[in-house]
């Protein structure tokens, strides 16, 4: 059972790799930031897989906190984005 | 099964911090910088470490991609970089670094306690019953301290550079985006509980003061950036105290144990003088960490900002008149 | 020994959507479609790892906090998608920083 778990977060941290690609090539800054939240929820599943697996219930609460707080680097990403400093000249 | 996991979190750590130094945008280094801590993360905990494994997570969730985000904002010019032509002549102090690393390493016994066993030993001094909070607040309660006071230290020198008498930075207009509210009414009381979760399981298992501050300083960072209007309605003198209650309380017990002639930093041993200033040093470390994270915004471009949002909620007004 | 199985049967299941999730995520192509493909392994890989991990884990506090988790994940991943996918769909040029 432990090495299967074990192997599954393997196969999830395979996946976060494959995954990086999409960050690599782009080709906007959307799809680097879907692939983070992607990463995000991946590594929640890790975490909490890997908790299983080495019998440390304590890792769930670093899940828990990833899973509370992985949407605040996307609200910031949404923010900095719609004031273009050109465009807002042009609004004027 | 286990080797392989370890050998794959350090090839993706390595690999993925390789790429970061060499990422030809900003942008795409932010993202994997992410990626990086999320990994991190992993690693600590698979190195049996969850303290740590959950201060980077909170850190690295909550607060590092904003922080880097934001600043990819206040960065004039976002165009390309050209990376590693410059610091070419780095490559030898840092190979130097990596050997004595190394070096240090292998000097290390292997079945070596460290100071696990002086902290076993000192356990029976203490009222905590968790080794890693009774160091971080009665053994070595200075280091803390001093952290505390660096967190202070940088708000000030935030408040000189940017020349502002509040910490709380430009509040940006309430937005007319009902998923956001939807959100913050979700999530906020959640991350006070998780936050405050945290700091009582200090007392006796993983989590504790820098964790909890972290958590409740996403918090609130979370209203700042969906921009709900109740920190700027905080009194000013009640942030200020936030901010320096934590120092002041350590100050207050060096300063007693000094009139005492006792060593400096000598605790009263009661449980509940050690918890009084741990809750007070989580307040402060939120404090500080969200008057630094919304506190270095750019106060110039803020009329800008509104006029931009108010443009594009007449868009969308607009789109939905015409259909 | 019924619960294992059933236990690994879900997080392989989980799995899949995981992977289906990268592949979407690497050959769908545009913006709008990975999010798809990004929502699609939030709700069903996570929830099936979750539901996984509930069958092999003891105690009740835990398997609430299990999904707690999962709701959270819910909660973070349809409101990032909206948001990226407002945020797409009003930016008229996707420029290359």
């Amino acid at each position: 059972m432990q090495i299967f778990f074990l192997a599954l977060a393997c196969f999830l941290i395979l996946n976060i790799l494959a995954g990086l690609w999409r960050v690599v090539q782009g080709p906007t800054p959307a799809d680097r930031m879907v692939s983070a939240q992607l990463f995000g929820t991946t590594g929640v599943a890790i975490l909490l897989v890997l908790a299983q697996a080495l019998e440390a219930p304590y890792i769930r609460n670093a899940a828990l906190l990833f899973a509370l707080l992985m949407i605040m680097a996307v609200l910031s990403f949404v923010r900095k984005s719609t004031p273009k400093q050109g465009q807002a000249g042009n609004i004027k | 099964m286990a080797l392989f996991l370890d050998i794959l979190v350090a090839f993706s750590l390595v690999a993925i911090a390789w790429r970061i130094m060499r990422a030809p945008g900003h942008f795409q280094a932010v993202v994997l910088f992410i990626t990086f801590g999320l990994l991190l993360s992993l690693a600590w905990a698979r190195l049996n470490s969850p303290d740590i494994a959950l201060a980077e997570a909170a850190v690295g969730a909550g607060l590092a991609g904003v922080l880097l985000l934001d600043t990819l904002r206040a960065v004039a010019q976002p165009g390309k970089v050209k990376t590693g032509a410059h610091f070419s002549w780095l490559l030898l102090p840092c190979l130097l670094l990596a050997g004595l690393l190394t070096l240090s390493i292998i000097h290390i016994q292997p079945d070596s306690q460290g100071l696990a066993r002086a902290v076993e030993a000192g356990m029976q001094t203490t009222s905590l019953e968790y080794p890693v909070t009774a160091v971080l607040l009665d053994f070595r309660g200075y280091d803390t301290w001093l952290e505390l006071g660096v967190l202070l230290a940088a708000v000030l020198g935030l408040l000189c550079v940017r020349r502002k008498k509040s910490i709380r930075a430009p509040l940006l207009p309430a937005p007319a985006e009902p998923v956001g509210r939807w959100l913050i009414s979700i999530l906020l009381p959640l991350i006070l509980l998780v936050g405050g979760f945290l700091l009582w399981l200090g007392a006796f298992a993983p989590g504790g003061a820098f964790q909890a501050g972290v958590v409740w300083a996403a918090g609130g960072v979370l209203l700042w950036q969906a921009g709900h209007p109740s920190l700027g309605a905080l009194p000013v003198s009640l942030w200020r105290t936030g901010a320096v209650l934590g120092f002041a309380l350590f100050w207050l017990l060096a300063a007693t144990a000094l009139i005492r002639n006792e060593p400096m930093l000598t605790h009263p041993q009661a449980k509940a003088w050690i918890l009084a200033v741990e809750y007070a040093a989580a307040l402060s470390i939120a404090v500080c960490l969200t008057s630094l994270a919304i506190g270095g915004q750019k106060s110039e471009d803020r009329n800008q900002k509104s006029e931009v949002r108010d443009q594009r909620s007449g868009d969308r007004c607009q789109i939905t008149n015409n259909r | 020994m019924i619960f294992d199985i059933l236990s690994i049967l879900l997080c392989l299941a989980g799995a899949f959507f995981f992977l289906g999730g990268t592949v979407g995520l690497l050959r769908f192509p545009d913006n709008y479609s990975r999010l798809h493909a990004l929502t699609k392994a939030d709700n069903l890989g996570l929830g099936f790892i979750v539901l996984g991990l509930v069958l092999a884990s003891p105690t009740m506090p835990e398997i609430i906090k299990l999904g707690l988790i999962w709701l959270l994940a819910l909660v973070g991943s349809s409101s990032a998608c909206y948001f990226i996918g407002n945020y797409i769909y009003h930016t008229p040029s996707q420029e290359e920083e």
